[in-house]
């Protein structure tokens, strides 16, 4: 087998584009050509530069459940509302005085249930055109993009390893206008999903540890504006960063004091703006927060007696073209409606939810840049260490031996050191006297023994 | 969709009636986008397919009315696109190598952890993460679109000695990197055959 062979079967056989990524793509193409028709002064917004559901690709999946999508806002009723940094800061003091829920213990699991809307947007033909024959110099015309917002209850229990289930029940469709709802009946009434079940096990991807990040507000900013809170990473720039700081309020379990130090960092963002009192996407009465990047506003909406995270909604700036939609038109939400922690997976739970399939990482050097041997089973370091008597280790080292690259070192096997990183279901065993190179690499010493 | 229209008359026609461009749409978009997506995974391949066929569609004009297959454009465009991400997918390979976990493949719903036992996959992609940014697309055109030299001298722009010389520089800089982790530890699955020594 040679390189292009190997290159071949990384990532191979992933799934195809969704169907309503591809719809989206088409639509915005669509709404491009028809641009090009009309005088061309008129600004448009391309879909992909809309703020996007990209927590997705943050949280990951583990937060696949909790995804969330930003949200949008609009907002402003005219009152005159106390200043941003003031109610935010009030936001923190609350925060901080809330008891600390315990974060659930072995064979618990932290419950949350959820509400979540987008809008998605489809493509068919245009329900004109089959009464009044439309104008064959303007092809474009004999198609409607039509949007539809499909709510979804999703549940997710999450153990403190990041084991768990997700399941998530789609709702009846919610159509924008009449006229969508007639394009969506001239394309055949397809599908929409409602009534559909998914069900699956998580595993991996544990809730942030906030135990080592700091609670003063001014340090902390600046670790999430550097990106280096582990897993809480992406593009610079302060609308990234406001909605990195949304993916932590959203992380399901967040101590009292952190959520606090979130609020203070969020009242420090020059452009955040205060929507004041807003409705959540079920009726509760929270304050919102917005920031607008592009053509979408991302707003979090919190509750001010308890400085909970109530929901948050995405919310179209100004008309966007491509999915037809006007100004003012929500386009995701997310509202959070119940978390606890309970003691089972609930009913039906799929096979190995809950279970954590763990990885071992033997390596050559106490450096995560040498060369490993990956293997699952339950003892990390009797597994490596019998990986080091059969003679599988090391094998990079004794071939720069043989060819006298280095001197010859003494024959044996080597004190073996399991760390932990960021990713709880994996294991990493390094050559090493102590703990410290653990902490030298950036992880902590294993709980299970150092060695 | 009307199979026996070449691109390059479909790409023509659409000068004078736009709207006869959704059928490249439809021919390519998911040849595109999976491309797209085993490169920077499936979040924001949505986003840079899209924006391929948006520039395609205002840049049709200069489209080569010798090429009677779009792909090679398309995916230059594509190409041009992925460049402001790169040291985005140079950071995925590298946690990939370091954690066996492919980051790129985390939007898809959990369902299972995607840990890779195979060592010598990590150093597969820690490799990659090593081949500059002119020589990968090269490398990756050939492996996973399945152009061939010309149709990537095509989308890269480039004469087809160009082509073959970054092809092999970077599968050299492979080989190599594959070489000095051989044999990989017993234990995990290995490839059949294979073997440097």
């Amino acid at each position: 087998m040679n390189e292009i062979d190997l290159l071949r079967e990384l990532r191979a056989g992933l799934p195809g584009p969704r169907a309503e990524s591809r719809a989206s793509a088409r639509g915005t193409l669509v709404a491009r050509i028809e641009d090009s028709q009309r005088p061309p002064s008129r600004a448009t917004v391309p879909a992909w530069r809309r703020s996007r559901p990209r927590l997705v690709a943050v949280l990951a999946a583990v937060a696949a459940l909790l995804v969330a999508l930003p949200t949008l806002i609009l907002g402003g009723d005219g009152k005159v509302q106390p200043a941003l940094g003031q109610v935010l800061r009030a936001a923190a003091a609350t925060a901080a005085t809330q008891p600390a829920e315990p974060p659930p213990g072995p064979g618990q699991y932290f419950y949350t249930r959820s509400r979540e809307a987008y809008l998605t947007t489809s493509i068919g033909p245009n329900p004109r055109c089959a009464t009044n024959p439309c104008n064959p110099e303007h092809p474009w015309e004999a198609t409607r993009a039509w949007s539809v917002l499909v709510p979804r209850i999703r549940q997710t229990w999450i153990a403190a390893n990041g084991t768990g289930r997700a399941r998530a029940v789609a709702a009846k469709p919610e159509f924008l206008t009449a006229g969508q709802r007639r394009a969506w009946k001239a394309a055949g009434s397809p599908h929409l999903g409602s009534g559909g079940v998914e069900d699956f096990a998580l595993s991996g991807q544990p809730f942030l540890d906030t135990s080592n990040l700091p609670t003063e507000p001014k340090a902390l900013r600046r670790l999430i504006e550097a990106r280096k809170i582990p897993r809480v990473d992406g593009p610079p720039g302060e609308a990234e960063t406001f909605t990195l700081i949304g993916d932590m309020l959203r992380d399901t379990y967040v101590p009292p004091a952190f959520r606090a130090a979130l609020y203070r960092v969020v009242a420090e963002l020059p452009k955040v703006e205060l929507r004041g009192e807003v409705k959540d996407p079920v009726g509760r009465t929270g304050i919102g927060v917005a920031y607008t990047k592009g053509s979408t506003t991302h707003e979090l909406i919190f509750d001010p007696e308890t400085s909970a995270l109530l929901g948050e909604r995405e919310v179209a700036a100004h008309r966007i073209p491509e999915l037809q939609v006007p100004a003012g038109t929500e386009t995701g939400s997310v509202t959070y409606l119940e978390s606890k922690v309970v003691d089972s997976l609930g009913k039906g739970a799929p096979p190995g939810a809950g279970h954590l399939r763990q990885s071992i990482g033997c390596y050559e050097k106490p450096s995560l840049h040498a060369s490993a041997a990956v293997l699952h089973g339950p003892d990390p370091i009797a597994t490596c260490t019998k990986l080091w008597h059969e003679g599988a280790m090391g094998t990079t080292l004794k071939r720069l031996e043989r060819e006298g690259k280095i001197p010859k070192r003494p024959d044996k096997t080597p004190n073996l050191v399991a760390c932990e990183g960021d990713y709880p279901a994996v294991t990493y065993v390094f050559p090493g006297d102590g703990p410290s190179v653990c902490r030298r690499l950036g992880m902590r010493p294993a709980a299970d023994g150092g060695g | 969709m009307d199979q026996t229209t070449l691109d390059s008359d479909a790409v023509s026609a659409s000068l004078h009636t736009p709207a006869g461009f959704a059928t490249i749409f439809d021919r390519h978009f998911d040849a595109v986008h999976a491309y797209l997506q085993r490169r920077v995974g499936p979040d924001l391949a949505d986003e840079l397919s899209a924006q391929t066929f948006l520039v395609a569609f205002d840049k049709r004009g200069g489209y080569d009315p010798a090429q009677p297959d779009a792909r090679p454009w398309l995916f230059g465009i594509a190409t041009n696109l992925l460049r402001r991400h790169h040291r985005d997918e140079v950071r995925q390979f590298r946690a990939y190598a370091r954690s066996a976990a492919d980051p790129a493949l985390d939007a898809f719903d959990g369902v299972e952890a995607r840990l890779d036992a195979s060592q010598m996959r990590r150093e597969l992609v820690d490799a990659l993460a090593d081949v500059p940014a002119e020589e990968l697309d090269a490398l990756l055109l050939y492996a996973w679109a399945e152009l061939s030299y010309p149709e990537i001298a095509c989308a890269l722009d480039i004469p087809t000695g160009t082509v073959r010389s970054r092809l092999s520089r970077a599968r050299g800089r492979i080989r190599a990197a594959l070489d000095a982790g051989w044999p990989p530890a017993i234990g995990q699955p290995v490839p059949e055959e294979g073997g440097s020594r």
